[in-house]
């Protein structure tokens, strides 16, 4: 008898236990419900883009759970110790060659930037994120690469820098003038209000726009970010016309040929290795060496013309084709990339000999 | 006899194994590595390693020859023969419709046909670059020999424009190297090591600028890259080519030489880790810690022994004949200095083992004066530095490993006993002549000078 009455004690307790545990989690899940209400009147009430942003903003910072999926501890690491590695000599003012290399190394390793960001829910193995261009403002590099950043509130900065880092933000991409814009004061549609918010519900981030995904020079993936919108758009309209033609074997970013010029080396299906500095779109000269074979020099063209504008491209690949149908073995060509740089592209190449050039440099107009 | 079914894929494996066995046997036979064709000792594996980064990322190429694409391996044997980077071999440049001359020369490195003897000679193309370009053959003789004519350097720029025109020759044709001209024209440039082949004979360009007397002094009197059409320039090597003019009776000659240089070998050549640390060697008598020492108002000197000990891992016990290439270890290393406190030690000692090499010295009766010390904690950082020198093939390489020690001595400065009051009431005292503070912690002596390390308390406070 006594042995029944304990038993009877033990379940109660049990179950006085589950219905402790039901209710607990559903407390939690109650949350979503007001989140899904609170983000709906917005929505209904017609606000600004940016408004939206930073509501959502303050609901992920206020909520445990979305904090750890998406508030992430930020680890750097020197490029210098990374690429440029040990240097071992023992004079101060050494002028020896290896010396000078490793000098003009530092120089344009100064560009770069290596973080990690390592979220403590959702991503076991986080992509080294390799910045390159100047990353001097707490909000870099999205307010270098949005054209109308500034027309943001002050107080909802934050909030749209955060939505860029996970990949999440509305950005607009003009092809025409390589430009990207936020439009932080236009009414948010319902649509994207939406998708936003059940993207967040869903804990999801993405690769952000000005990233491109390719390999460091020991083959890990690392994510390689942009903070000039002419670079940015030239590498992601490079890599995009390559991977259609399925042309990329693999790639990786290191210094170029030259040993000083950080660049993305491309093994391509039909025309063996070349590399585009990452400071392509700042002045650096992309030389794609060629020879006079009509289907390598085709090749090489073709790169140039993926770096274009796509509004460009079509009489690029005109004067090309006419070029390659002539008897000129050189040629300049300019187009504009926006209204600030203009791409000046000279081919060179020998009818008789192996030897020549693809020449691709941006011009501040 | 008739194979049971259950033996026969041991049979069959066995067979493989033994196949494959004796392939790796002709594999890694002794490469010659005066003549192409006999292989090479090495696999990809092996080489990787020690390749610049841009090769060691890419075992192969491939190239379109518009109707079809083909791969062309890093070609081993070119690299372990002559430290070159080249993909796929002479015969891989007819894919994309080049046609490779051969031309019979004394000790030429290639073969025609299969009589190694008979046909040695060098062709005009070694195979592909990395960027899927036909690379030139340095060796190949296709400088044309002005008959004894006076021969001049000519600016490419100022070259008529049929000569430019046959050799896709611009104005601009250097300008993506502008950015790096100070490393390229720097008198330790590499660039004046590479190489020609003249009559059958290597010739550097630094010899031939010396024959036409623009290199005087160990420094170039031309500014190179008005004069030389940089084709490639890596770490890894480079081409340039120069061009001549000669003064004949039908006007005047222009003829070229290609200029190449693989330096890749020295600069993927690896150097062995090395580190080094000091230590205080003797006791003096009145350490209280490790590397804490006292000293009291009556001790004018401290005097230390230093010693450092560095290690060089160069894994020469661990490296095959070829990584030997490739890799400076002992036998690359020409001297060796050891300094600590900027002094040079001449006390030194070397010890061989079979994987690495130890370095010994030390710095006897290095003296620390009390009148160097404040009162209290004193932190001293004693530097020291091994320094390793190598040399291959005329280039000086030097490993520096620093490394320090930081001491602490703490100084009992004696004060001067105050005078007795001859007054009652003691007047006001500056801080300065205030007693010093005593120290919360009691400070340890080392028990050879004090026996009680408790009564140095005692003896502060009798000042």
């Amino acid at each position: 008898m006594i042995f029944k009455k304990e038993k009877t004690r033990i379940i109660s307790f049990l179950l006085f236990f589950f219905v402790c545990i039901f209710t607990l989690s559903n407390c939690n899940n109650s949350k979503n419900p007001q989140t899904d209400i609170q983000a709906s009147q917005i929505i209904q009430s017609g606000i600004s883009r940016q408004s939206f942003y930073t509501t959502l903003y303050n609901e992920i910072a206020t909520d445990e759970l979305l904090r750890s999926a998406y508030f992430a501890e930020i680890t750097e690491q020197s490029p210098e110790d990374l690429l440029n590695g040990n240097f071992l000599t023992t004079e101060k003012h050494d002028t020896s060659y290896e010396s000078l290399i490793h000098q003009a190394k530092k120089d344009n390793l100064s560009n770069l930037s290596i973080l990690t960001r390592n979220y403590s829910q959702g991503s076991n193995d986080p992509k080294a994120i390799w910045l390159w261009g100047k990353n001097n403002s707490s909000y870099s590099p999205w307010d270098s690469l949005i054209e109308d950043f500034d027309e943001i509130a002050d107080e909802s900065k934050t909030a749209v820098v955060f939505f860029c880092n996970t990949g999440l933000a509305k950005l607009n991409e003009n092809q025409s003038n390589y430009t990207l814009s936020f439009k932080p004061n236009e009414k948010i549609p319902e649509a994207e209000a939406l998708q936003l918010q059940q993207s967040i519900k869903a804990k999801m981030r993405k690769d952000s726009t000005n990233s491109i995904p390719t390999t460091d020079h020991e083959g890990n993936e690392i994510l390689l970010c942009f903070s000039d919108p002419t670079t940015l758009f030239m590498f992601k309209n490079l890599t995009e016309y390559l991977s259609e033609r399925e042309e990329i074997i693999s790639s990786f970013v290191f210094f170029d040929e030259k040993g000083t010029e950080l660049s993305l080396w491309i093994n391509s299906v039909s025309g063996g290795m070349f590399s585009i500095p990452l400071n392509i779109g700042q002045g650096a000269v992309c030389v794609l060496p060629c020879y006079s074979n009509k289907t390598f020099l085709k090749q090489r063209l073709d790169i140039v013309n993926s770096l274009l504008p796509k509004g460009e491209r079509q009489k690029a690949n005109a004067d090309f084709e006419a070029l390659l149908n002539s008897e000129i073995y050189e040629k300049n060509f300019s187009y504009s990339l926006n209204e600030k740089t203009r791409a000046d592209i000279t081919v060179s190449f020998s009818r008789e000999e192996y030897s020549g050039t693809v020449y691709f440099k941006t011009t501040k107009c | 006899m008739v194979l049971s079914k259950r033996k026969a894929p041991f049979v069959v494996l066995l067979f493989v194994l033994f196949v494959l066995l004796c392939g790796n046997i002709h594999f890694q036979a002794a490469d010659n590595n005066s003549y192409y064709g006999d292989g090479a000792s090495a696999k990809w594996t092996d080489i990787a390693p020690y390749l610049p980064v841009l090769y060691r990322n890419t075992p192969y190429i491939s190239v379109s020859n518009g109707k079809n694409t083909k791969t062309f391996n890093f070609n081993i044997e070119l690299f372990c023969d002559l430290g070159l980077f080249v993909y796929g071999d002479p015969n891989s440049v007819q894919f994309t419709g080049m046609v490779n001359d051969f031309k019979a020369t004394n000790g030429g490195y290639f073969r025609s046909g299969n009589n190694k003897d008979a046909f040695s000679g060098e062709f005009r193309f070694l195979g592909y670059s990395i960027h899927a370009i036909p690379i030139t053959n340095s060796r190949f003789p296709n400088e044309v020999q002005p008959d004894g004519s006076k021969v001049s350097l000519v600016k490419y720029t100022n070259l008529p424009a049929d000569v430019k025109k046959l050799y896709g020759i611009n104005n601009s044709i250097n300008f993506s190297f502008l950015p790096i001209r100070d490393l390229i024209e720097s008198v330790n440039s590499p660039v004046w090591n590479f190489t020609t082949t003249i009559n059958g004979k290597d010739v550097s360009l630094r010899q031939r600028l010396t024959e036409l007397g623009l290199f005087k002094n160990n420094k170039p009197l031309i500014a190179l890259l008005d004069y030389a059409v940089i084709y490639s320039w890596a770490e890894s090597g480079g081409v340039i080519r120069l061009f001549f003019c000669s003064e004949k009776s039908s006007g005047p000659f222009y003829s070229y030489a290609t200029f190449s240089g693989p330096v890749s070998v020295d600069f993927s050549t690896k150097l062995p880790e090395v580190s080094s640390s000091i230590k205080i060697a003797n006791n003096p008598g009145n350490e209280i810690n490790k590397n804490v020492f006292y000293m009291g108002p009556n001790d004018k000197t401290l005097s230390l022994d230093v010693a450092l000990n560095g290690v060089m891992q160069d894994d020469l016990g661990k490296l095959s004949e070829f990584m030997k290439q490739f890799a400076y270890t002992r036998k690359n290393m020409t001297k060796y200095s050891i300094s600590i406190e900027g002094k040079e030690i001449y006390d030194s000692s070397v010890r061989f083992s079979e994987n690495s090499v130890s370095f010994d010295g030390t710095l006897r009766k290095y003296i620390v004066q009390s009148s160097q010390l404040d009162h209290g904690r004193n932190v001293i950082k004693l530097k020291g530095c091994l320094k390793i020198y190598f040399n291959r093939n005329s280039i000086t390489r030097i490993i520096e490993a620093p490394c320090f020690l930081e001491i602490t001595i703490i100084y009992q400065k004696a004060t001067p006993t105050p005078t007795p009051a001859t007054t009652a009431t003691p007047t006001p005292t500056s801080s300065s002549e205030l007693p010093t503070e005593i120290p919360s912690v009691p400070i340890p002596v080392p028990s050879s000078t004090h026996a009680n390390p408790s009564l140095s308390v005692v003896v502060n406070r009798k000042w």
